[in-house]
């Protein structure tokens, strides 16, 4: 589960960014909405332990991340966060299959085409990210990012690019997701059509006028 | 994974990969087969030269005796009489002469005629049948009885010349009494008498040619090295027995002796008595090898340099085509960072696909040097007589750490560089 206690963040040259403290239990999902530039994806990062925060806490299973060296970091976001972006990444030159197994740890092929069945891509393992739809391409990333069974599932702005017929599926199937692996859900978005599908939610204020999103 | 991801990648842009690849191919390929061509020439020079101390013979060019009387890959530079050639054969410091006749040839292999000591300098024993004793008994080369399918007993004439076809002597039949077994020198590709074989043969044509063209001005055969008998004595025995006779008239003539000193230091002015005192030529062998290598090393340099530029710019186009492509992998450089790979790992990444870029264009260019060789081989195999194997040297072990040298350092900056990626303002960018 998380929980993170008086995190702040500052951009070189930037004001700071103060956010309100969180905690979500394993099962649960929580919706951070806010408008561009209030901190949202700078607030998942420091989640993700992709930034460091200037003070505060973020705690992960009883593991505190900001005492990690930024090896022990990445071996921990890798191992127990699952990341899914606005944009779908992929190693482009990588099959779908390859790219759901990509992790530096090792993960089963027939896992793979578990979760991939599981979120209805599992026709589409052998060929190239690029070839698929955009909501086939969320939908892979979603399954990249469960892989592993992380403790905690992070989702920006993933609906921002789909229709609503997709949006609402999406989320449909993070929410699905982090339940069948009892991971924590925390969805980062602008997108108000969300606020339907998740009862949990907490809205950020815009605290500085800088852009950052 | 790295390894794939590396592998998936460089054949994802298969027409930069292609142009990296084929750069670094041709220029492997021009230097391993430059390597392997001089390793082997080398070799074998080195081989057939034996202990030969001094080689005497017409004078002419020194190069050109060398080549023809150790090598057999020239046209002697003209005859030697014989009379002459004994003052040096019978000195005392010389432990072994080894005279050397040329004849005619068959099927473009060329009769030489000899002594027995040639066969002990090249360690050279009978497969089949035995060595010479009578006159117009020949031994074959190993290369000589499997080209021309000729058995113990049988018969054949030479060719007047080195040319394929020329003047027949129809009259005067070699009869095979030995094959030797393959010796891997020049003896491989040489059809041997004894020197008064090729006397008779020839002696007995200048005759048949005085009858039968008197008209002809005299001097136009002088051009012919062995039609080049100015001072020969015509007028000796035209109707004996040929069959078991020894020549040793001092008028006949040889091409060349091969010597061998029983100490070199004592005989350090041999060549430049002979030189000054005789009209024959003294030659080094060993020292006109040395000359001739290095006139074909500055041939061969150059190639090289004009390959290594080639692997330079195969080395630029490697850089390129990673550093090229930072900027669109970045997004996905960061997801590698982002499910849990360190940033050394990335620059392993980057490193790899350098290498397996240019490992790849050694092992074609290695097997396009391969190719190359097969072809020479069919051009230079009946020309030469040398045949080019395509075994791997030590050189080539070299060469293959240049090149991934060339990989690894066209990599560096990219590799540096994928190490920097920011993750998060690269994820974060919509």
């Amino acid at each position: 589960m998380l929980k993170t206690t008086d995190l702040t963040f500052q951009y070189p040259g930037g004001g700071p960014f103060r956010f309100p403290d969180l905690e979500v239990t394993p099962g649960k999902s929580l919706l951070i909405l806010g408008e561009s530039g209030c901190g949202k994806t700078t607030l998942l990062h420091l989640l993700a332990g992709l930034l460091r925060p200037a003070s505060g806490k973020v705690m992960i299973d009883g593991n505190d991340l900001g005492a990690m060296s930024s090896t022990q970091g990445d071996r921990f976001r890798g191992q127990h966060i699952g990341l899914v972006y606005q944009k779908a990444y992929f190693v482009e030159a990588l099959s779908v299959l390859d790219n759901l197994l990509v992790s530096p740890f090792s993960l089963k092929k027939e896992r793979a085409t578990e979760v991939a069945h599981r979120l209805g891509i599992g026709g589409l393992l052998h060929k190239l990210p690029a070839r698929l739809s955009v909501g086939e391409q969320q939908r892979a990333s979603i399954a990249r990012a469960v892989m592993n069974q992380p403790k905690l599932l992070l989702a920006d702005e993933p609906t921002s690019a789909l229709d609503h017929r997709n949006c609402s599926v999406v989320i449909g199937l993070l929410q699905e997701a982090a339940a069948a692996n009892n991971a924590a859900l925390v969805i980062v978005t602008h997108d108000d059509r969300l606020k339907s599908e998740v009862p949990d939610r907490i809205e950020l204020e815009r605290i500085t006028a800088q852009t950052v999103n | 994974m790295i390894g794939k991801i590396a592998w998936k990648n460089i054949l994802h842009k298969p027409l930069s990969t292609a142009l990296s690849v084929s750069l670094l191919m041709f220029s492997v390929g021009i230097i391993t087969l430059l390597l392997l061509m001089q390793h082997q020439l080398e070799q074998k020079f080195q081989n057939d030269l034996r202990d030969i101390d001094l080689v005497v013979g017409a004078k002419g060019s020194p190069l050109q005796l060398v080549l023809s009387a150790v090598y057999h890959l020239d046209a002697p530079t003209g005859n030697i009489k014989l009379a002459e050639a004994r003052t040096v054969m019978e000195n005392p410091m010389v432990e072994q002469a080894v005279p050397l006749a040329y004849g005619d040839s068959y099927r473009s292999y060329r009769i030489l005629g000899t002594s027995e000591d040639y066969f002990k300098k090249y360690d050279a024993q009978v497969s089949e049948g035995r060595l010479f004793s009578k006159n117009m008994e020949a031994v074959l080369g190993a290369n000589v009885a499997e080209a021309s399918g000729l058995n113990l007993g049988e018969t054949f004439v030479g060719t007047h010349g080195e040319a394929a076809q020329g003047h027949v002597h129809d009259e005067h039949p070699y009869t095979v009494v030995g094959v030797l077994e393959k010796t891997n020198t020049v003896l491989d590709n040489l059809v041997l008498t004894n020197v008064e074989s090729v006397w008779q043969v020839h002696e007995e044509h200048h005759h048949h040619d005085d009858e039968n063209h008197l008209a002809d001005d005299p001097h136009a055969t002088r051009l012919d090295f062995d039609h080049d008998h100015p001072d020969h004595d015509h007028d000796h025995d035209h109707d004996h027995d040929h069959s078991n006779e020894v020549i040793t008239a001092d008028s006949m003539e040889l091409t060349a002796v091969l010597l061998k000193y029983k100490n070199r230091l004592t005989m350090l002015n041999m060549p430049r008595i002979i030189n000054d005192q005789t009209n024959m030529m003294a030659v080094l062998p060993a020292l006109e090898i040395n000359r001739l290598f290095y006139m074909l090393g500055i041939g061969a340099t150059t190639l090289k340099l004009i390959a290594g530029g080639i692997m330079l710019m195969s080395g630029f186009s490697v850089f390129f085509v990673l550093y090229s492509r930072l900027r669109e992998r970045r997004y996905e450089l960061a997801l590698l960072r982002s499910v849990g790979y360190r940033p050394v790992q990335l620059f392993r990444l980057l490193l790899l696909e350098g290498l397996l870029l240019t490992g790849l264009g050694y092992l074609l260019g290695v097997i396009l040097s391969r190719l190359a060789l097969m072809l020479l081989n069919q051009q230079a195999a009946s020309d030469f007589h040398i045949k080019f194997i395509g075994n791997f040297i030590a050189a080539e072990g070299w060469l293959f750490v240049l090149t991934l040298a060339v990989g690894a350092i066209a990599a560096l900056l990219p590799a540096w560089k994928a190490m920097q990626v920011d993750v998060s303002t690269s994820l974060s960018e919509g």
